[in-house]
């Protein structure tokens, strides 16, 4: 609860502060959207079983690169128009090198969560310790993790909707131009599954050993260990 | 000691950290970004976070850095001003009042008019109802810092919000 030793506001102050403590309800679209562009991290940890921990700076970096721009416009068309569940149109893959695919929504028609029963942790108030400090942002060149961002999102997009060799073909173009970029070790998780999902084992298997190699406390490694393939 | 689910701790606070980027001055065109931020963040952390203790502090300090980075991106598009504070239609209750909503845009109006410091611990004390410990463990700052924040911040918000009313009544 607030400090009882500060003195109280003047009551039309108070009487406007009131009007606002109160939590609205956010627009489903938003709610959900943003959810789906968590997904790939949180289902990273579903498929390792594993409880959400601290990842390093990179994995931080590279899923917000990647999904920052790439769902932000679609979202907020739903805001204005404040549509829900509706099925979006289809998504136009195109590589778009130096600006966000913001046309390209990854969208899936989804479903209402306001409904959503949740359950409540028991929280009760104690001195808590400080919250920990948002990851460092990169120091590239916004123009460059844009373009980054741009080629993986066709990539991400691509995987979604099961067209392998539109992903192989984005991967290799980020690879091309940006071998040692922010986004590598997305675009080569990208890579892994693509492989996986048209059942290249072989070719499957080099790569998860490459990236067990680059990337050896990846967030991804629960992932691509539970996908396969087994050696 | 409960677990506290991710999933759980999306659905029941989403709402509440759209509103505390609001307060921050996020702009509705701004929202979707910083909300997958603030929760990728959380998610990251989450080990760290203790469940016997208030949430909504330490969700709070999330959007407090996501939103003062966002500020700090010169290219990125912002609105104007006006746009940011006024309540999106689709971010306002629809069953609020139209005085409700305009109190709601008066206060977003006025807090943006505090520097980002005063108004983060302004609105955690005066909105969010948080005790000065919890505030100084969400913003990592001295106890003695949030009551000197405070009481300038509060008296900065009464003086805006006081010349507002009146300015409203007048016309």
């Amino acid at each position: 609860m607030s400090d009882p030793s500060m003195p109280s506001l003047p009551p039309e102050v108070e009487a406007l502060l009131a009007e606002e403590r109160p939590i609205p309800p956010v627009p489903p679209a938003l709610h959900a959207a943003t959810w789906e562009r968590l997904g790939p991290v949180t289902q990273t940890a579903a498929v390792s079983g594993s409880a959400p921990v601290a990842s390093s700076g990179l994995v931080a970096k590279l899923v917000v690169g990647v999904l920052s721009f790439s769902l932000g416009g679609a979202v907020v068309a739903l805001l204005d128009r404040t549509v829900l569940a509706e099925a979006r149109p289809a998504p136009q893959i195109v590589i778009v090198p130096a600006a966000p695919a913001v046309e390209a929504p990854v969208l899936e028609p989804t479903e209402p969560l306001a409904g959503k029963p949740v359950e409540r942790a028991a929280v009760t108030p104690r001195p808590s310790r400080p919250a920990p400090k948002v990851e460092e942002r990169s120091s590239a060149p916004a123009t460059t993790l844009a373009e980054e961002r741009a080629i993986i999102e066709v990539a991400r997009t691509a995987l979604a909707r099961g067209q392998t060799a539109d992903v192989l073909s984005a991967v290799a173009e980020h690879e091309r131009r940006f071998e040692r970029g922010q986004l590598a070790e997305e675009r080569d998780f990208i890579r892994l599954q693509a492989l996986v999902a048209e059942g290249n084992t072989s070719e499957a298997s080099r790569q998860r050993q490459r990236f067990r190699e680059r990337y050896p406390t990846s967030v991804f490694l629960p992932a691509i260990d539970e996908f396969g393939p087994h050696e | 000691m409960a677990e506290v689910s991710f999933e759980s701790l999306y659905h029941q606070e989403f709402p509440y950290v759209v509103r505390s980027l609001r307060r921050l001055g996020v702009g509705p065109a701004d929202l979707p970004d910083l909300c997958h931020e603030v929760f990728l963040a959380v998610f990251q952390k989450l080990n760290s976070y203790d469940p016997s203790r208030p949430v909504r502090p330490w969700l709070f300090g999330f959007a407090f850095r996501a939103a003062s980075e966002a500020r700090g991106r010169t290219h990125r598009r912002r609105e104007t001003s006006d746009d940011a504070l006024a309540e999106h239609p689709s971010l306002s209750d629809p069953h609020s009042s139209a005085e409700s909503n305009l109190a709601r845009t008066l206060v977003l109006e006025a807090l943006s008019t505090l520097p980002e410091e005063r108004r983060a611990v302004f609105i955690l004390h005066d909105l969010d109802g948080c005790s000065a410990p919890d505030i100084a463990s969400s913003l990592g700052i001295p106890l003695n810092t949030v009551y000197s924040r405070l009481r300038v911040g509060r008296g900065e918000m009464v003086a805006v919000l006081q010349a507002r009313v009146r300015g409203g009544s007048a016309s």
